[in-house]
């Protein structure tokens, strides 16, 4: 009747004969557990002690009487809100009315009609059960709240806090700019003043060489300060259709450079070389090319990082891409065999700037901005090992 | 155990089982006589306030149990008692007494 519930009732009174008659009306229609008190002090104590789902109490008790056991039940959390109908001989009207006053639920005049007292009973122990109930349920949301606020605060802060490293970092890339730039202007100068020396051809060279480690120490500078740009940066450049295949071969020529010495690049199974027709093969997709493109770059950037570190032959490795469309959706999955894999410690958080394994190549930013591009473009990104090669595989 | 009035009756008319009738009106008794020695003393005190509750308490048990006879003298002891009246209380009691002591 109550979910597997068998209801606690309570019943105080100070003669036998009067909770036995409320005893016997009840067993006849229904289960119950029956716990009885014989005046109101007693009555509170057993009401603490087994928590009754309902209780039916007399009015004038010895020790205590029913309203003043009434006043106090309603004053402790534990028993305020559980029903509470006096069952008495109460003739006065004002009595009555100071009874409905005093908290109960309900007042049944003795002698009190059967059927009368069990409905009463029920319909009040159905009530307060299904409080109970929904008061649990909301307990549990509540505690369950707690944690899932407690996590999205944690998240926000870590978020809140990336931000302020980015904002930061995109402050002191600003203000490097500038000495970047007259450094550079003057690094041209100084060049022509050397290209004027003469007689010491020596002397000609090596600050020649000079100049160069030094030009080459600027362009990494220069792109440091251009990548964290691009991640305070928002874009709201226009998407359009465009050969998916096409952006792939603009980036690997971009690279090639680089990658020839480092490793073979296969684009869907064929050798990669820079006569291959960028419409070879067509894979539209609704994109900002440049954007695509800069992605690619990066991926294949970070895979050739990784073939500086082996000591693989030449003909064992391999930077393998593939480009999958179906049902409207493009996979572009990049497998790269440089090392064994990308290291567990990092593979979680990979995507998060400044997570880098590396130690002189940068600040570790290029994947963010992958990952905010491939956003952009309704898109997701992945990394994960496969066979001992390191996977990134692009969704769009 | 015998009683001099209709169990089946009442019985049949609180819609409880013999037995528990049987048990309920020897439950009564043994709180009926503990009140009638406390009414006795209440009475000859004079202690109105008591004979109020005792006369209360008589009444509606013996209410509970159909017994309208006594629950009569006792409702009228009881607004007595309650208005201050001082009347023959002792009669009354007598009368009580002898009811229950009659069944």
């Amino acid at each position: 009747m109550y979910n597997n519930i068998i209801p606690k009732v309570l019943i105080v009174d100070d003669l036998k004969d009067n909770r036995l008659m409320i005893e016997l009306t009840l067993k006849k229609a229904g289960e119950y557990q029956f716990f009885e008190a014989v005046n109101g002090q007693d009555g509170i104590e057993k009401a603490k002690k087994e928590l009754p789902h309902i209780i039916l109490i007399d009015a004038m008790m010895p020790v205590m009487d029913g309203f003043e056991a009434i006043r106090l039940l309603r004053n402790d959390t534990n028993t305020k809100n559980i029903p509470i109908i006096m069952v008495s001989a109460l003739e006065n009207n004002n009595e009555k009315v100071r009874a409905l006053q005093s908290g109960i639920s309900d007042f049944i005049s003795k002698p009190f009609d059967k059927t009368e007292l069990i409905i009463r009973v029920n319909s009040l122990l159905h009530l307060y059960i299904q409080f109970l109930q929904k008061q649990k349920e909301l307990e549990d949301i509540n505690n369950h709240l707690e944690e899932k606020v407690k996590e999205k605060l944690d998240r926000r802060l870590e978020e809140i806090k990336l931000a302020s490293i980015g904002e930061m970092a995109s402050g002191i890339t600003h203000e490097l700019n500038t000495p970047v730039t007259y450094m550079k202007a003057n690094l041209e100068i100084l060049s022509y003043d050397i290209e004027d020396i003469k007689n010491n051809k020596k002397l000609k060279t090596s600050l020649f060489k000079g100049i160069e480690t030094l030009n080459n120490g600027l362009q990494r500078l220069r792109g440091i300060i251009d990548n964290t740009r691009e991640i305070s940066k928002k874009g709201n450049n226009k998407k359009q259709k465009e050969n998916l295949y096409a952006t792939m071969i603009f980036s690997t020529r971009m690279i090639y450079n680089r990658a020839k010495h480092l490793s073979p690049i296969y684009i869907n199974g064929t050798l990669f070389n820079l006569d291959i027709n960028e419409n070879f093969e067509t894979f539209e997709v609704d994109m900002i090319k440049e954007k695509m493109e800069q992605v690619w770059i990066i991926i294949l950037n970070n895979a050739c990082d990784e073939f500086e570190k082996t000591s693989k032959e030449f003909v064992d490795r391999k930077i393998d891409i593939r480009i999958i469309q179906n049902d409207g959706k493009t996979i572009i999955k990049f497998t790269d065999n440089g090392t064994n894999g990308i290291p567990k410690s990092i593979l979680p958080k990979i995507f998060e700037p400044f997570a880098t394994t590396k130690t002189n190549q940068g600040m570790g930013v290029g994947l963010n901005i992958a990952k905010q591009i491939v956003e952009q473009h309704n898109g997701t990104i992945k990394a994960y090992n496969e066979d001992n090669c390191a996977v990134f595989e692009i969704e769009l | 155990m015998s009683y001099n009035i209709d169990l089946q009756k009442i019985s049949d008319e609180l819609d409880f089982d013999l037995e528990d009738v049987e048990m309920l009106i020897e439950v009564f008794l043994d709180g009926a006589n503990e009140s009638l020695s406390s009414l006795k003393i209440a009475i000859d005190e004079n202690n109105l306030e008591q004979i109020f509750k005792l006369a209360h308490a008589i009444k509606g048990s013996s209410a509970n149990l159909l017994l309208n006879n006594i629950s009569n003298i006792a409702k009228e002891m009881e607004h007595e008692a309650r208005e201050g009246n001082e009347i023959n209380y002792l009669e009354k009691f007598e009368i009580l007494k002898k009811m229950i002591s009659n069944i």
